[in-house]
């Protein structure tokens, strides 16, 4: 299988390469095919060094007096996103580490991998089980994928998890003050759209590479080589937990850095952004829809809180709009677009975000116009 | 081999000092500076847990750095360079956030409208607005659910009971050219979970002398409380008699 690798039904380019994680296999066949050693595209170091001037050369302008009051309240703004959001992360890391350690990939292919469509249908309420935050989720889909859960059931899981939980449940019944109406039509409607648009996912990439070569190459998610820790015998389950803890903190480094990019990015828009004079420019249902879907891209909010601040949208505009926010928020904002590059190719990012994009905005239009909308809303 | 090890010493000693460099940071959050938790400006003070839980993760990569074998070569060049720059942005930042207090024009970008304080106090739960039990202190009406020196989250709940009298509040002043000639705004921020989402909540004061007032100020307002419309909102408005420069509260924030 020269260049070419799979995890489960997903393709995966550029699959051998020499391995750094000095275990024992038992030659090359013994090995998960599922990474390459590429270098990082010269496109990815220039981005990455672009933002890394850009956040300096702000901090050191903030100095000056012109500039002193905006980069205080980007810097607020910057902490705050981060405080809040990397604990997170870290706990996916964490959770993803464990998984890729004790999970055994024969388990996973076994449960999730001969099921088809069905996986499908199981990943979008594993949230359910595993009420994980979009900022964690990465992580975790990072190395249920290393453990081959198909691409379907791993999108219906990233994108549904966020929002199909308890915590999520609980927030938005608390911001709207124990209205189940919006409760259940948040989660029913992330579960259908996750599945929907996994399902179209899965038709499209069928037989092609999804997979970025870069998480299991040199930044080496699995740490090692892509070698399942079960069937190379570690010793004991404390050398085995702090080899989940290694690849956690591998994890924290290789989404950490992305995570810190987003947060930068949505705290910039926060202060540069001023919603009153673009909510006036919106006050018709479908203008109101698109605006509330490009807020929650901008504004980059933890789907356990983006519930309340949808919520002080009631009556001003229409609750198709702030199930729009809610919805797309925990599926797609430029967090996790930044994130999701440790995760798939450019090409299937793109599809997806048009995918999930598209298909929000057409079930929240037949929510507000199909269906009538929800009641009390307008 | 040697090569390689040598390469993943150098990106773990680099990871061991990001990681290092990120314990003290958030264990700093958590710090009291002053009379509150550091950790108060940028998130709910209930939320400590979130950012210790961040805290106990990162000693356990810490351990995992410093006493477990390399595991893999890492980033090498360039590469691990820009990934340990991006990773240190945020406690770059922190200084400057520490510094920093929310100005009110990043209060007017965040939905400035009097509208949106109704919608606000609505959600907000009455248990959690600050009312004040101390036994001393005056209320109108001996209705000790109406202290005479309000916040201004009580003033617009209780707007209707406190129509026609005599209070005194405590905000930060907003000028802005949407108001009436010789109104400004008093403001707090109501933060919902952290500083990102804080939005503000507040009345409108219409004070003669209102050349005196500095956009930004901290000020004590007295003066009698009623009702008015703005771009088509009920808001509430004080007539201020005294409006007199204070000090920054202990909380600036108040919290949902």
């Amino acid at each position: 299988m020269s260049g070419q690798g799979y995890y489960g039904n997903i393709a995966v380019a550029g699959a051998d390469g020499p391995c750094a994680c000095g275990h024992e296999h038992p030659g090359s066949e013994g090995h998960s095919p599922t990474h390459s050693h590429r270098k990082t595209p010269i496109v990815a170091y220039v981005l990455e060094g672009a933002f890394l001037c850009i956040a300096i050369i702000l901090l050191v302008l903030g100095n000056r007096q012109g500039f002193h009051q905006i980069v205080g309240d980007l810097a607020i703004s910057f902490i705050a996103i981060i405080a809040e959001a990397m604990p997170f992360m870290l706990l996916g890391s964490l959770v993803g580490g464990l998984i890729e350690v004790f999970v055994p990939q024969e388990w996973v292919q076994r449960s999730l991998g001969t099921r088809g469509y069905g996986a499908v249908f199981i990943g979008a309420g594993l949230g359910v089980i595993f009420p994980v935050c979009e900022c964690a989720i990465v992580p975790v889909v990072r190395r249920l994928l290393h453990k081959g859960v198909p691409l379907s059931a791993a999108i219906a899981f990233l994108l549904g998890g966020p929002i199909v939980n308890p915590i999520v449940a609980g927030s938005t019944w608390l911001a709207y003050r124990g209205d189940w109406e919006v409760v259940i039509t948040r989660m029913i409607g992330g579960y259908a759209i996750a599945v929907t648009v996994a399902l179209i996912m899965h038709f499209l990439f069928r037989n092609t590479p999804v997979l970025t070569e870069a998480p299991f190459a040199e930044t080496a998610a699995c740490g090692c080589c892509g070698h399942d820790h079960h069937a190379a015998g570690e010793p004991h389950t404390v050398a085995r937990i702090w080899t989940a803890v290694q690849h956690a903190c591998d994890d924290f480094f290789d989404v950490g850095k992305f995570l810190v990019i987003g947060a930068f990015v949505a705290a910039l828009a926060r202060t540069a952004i001023g919603v009153d004079e673009l909510r006036q420019l919106f006050s018709s249902p479908v203008p109101a829809i698109v605006l509330m879907m490009g807020l929650a891209i901008a504004l980059n909010l933890c789907s356990e809180t983006d519930a309340f601040i949808a919520a002080g949208f009631q009556g001003v505009l229409p609750h198709s709009a702030q199930m729009a926010f809610m919805v797309l928020g925990p599926m797609l904002d430029m967090k996790l677009l930044l994130m999701y590059l440790t995760l798939f190719r450019k090409r299937v990012i793109l599809t997806l975000s048009v995918l999930t994009f598209t298909t929000v905005l057409v079930a929240m239009i037949l929510l507000h116009y199909g269906t009538g909308g929800l009641s009390g809303g307008w | 081999m040697a090569g390689d090890r040598e390469k993943a010493s150098f990106f773990r000693l680099f990871q061991l000092i990001v990681v290092l460099a990120w314990i003290l940071g958030l264990w700093f959050l958590c710090a009291d500076v002053g009379e509150a938790p550091l950790l108060g400006k940028f998130l709910r003070p209930d939320y400590w847990w979130i950012v210790e839980m961040g805290v106990g993760i990162l000693i356990l990569f810490l351990i995992s750095l410093v006493y477990c074998d390399p595991h893999n070569r890492g980033r090498r060049g360039l590469g691990l360079l820009l990934q340990m720059g991006i990773m240190i942005v945020p406690l770059l930042y922190l200084p400057a956030a520490v510094r920093s207090e929310l100005s009110p024009d990043a209060a007017k970008k965040r939905s400035f409208s009097v509208g949106r304080f109704e919608r606000a106090v609505k959600n907000a739960s009455p248990g959690r607005t600050s009312r004040s039990s101390d036994p001393d202190r005056k209320a109108i009406g001996g209705d000790n659910r109406l202290p005479e020196d309000p916040s201004l989250i009580q003033l617009i709940m209780e707007s209707s009971h406190y129509e026609g009298k005599q209070v005194t509040t405590l905000g930060k002043v907003c000028l802005d050219d949407r108001l009436p000639k010789g109104t400004f705004f008093c403001y707090r921020l109501l933060m919902i979970c952290c500083a990102a989402d804080a939005s503000p909540v507040g009345v409108m004061v219409h004070y003669d002398k209102i050349d005196s007032v500095k956009n930004g100020d901290w000020v004590k307002v007295e003066g009698t409380v009623g009702l008015t419309t703005f771009q088509s909102h009920r808001a509430v408005k004080l007539v201020a008699e005294q409006v007199e420069p204070t000090s920054r509260p202990k909380d600036p924030y108040v919290w949902w």
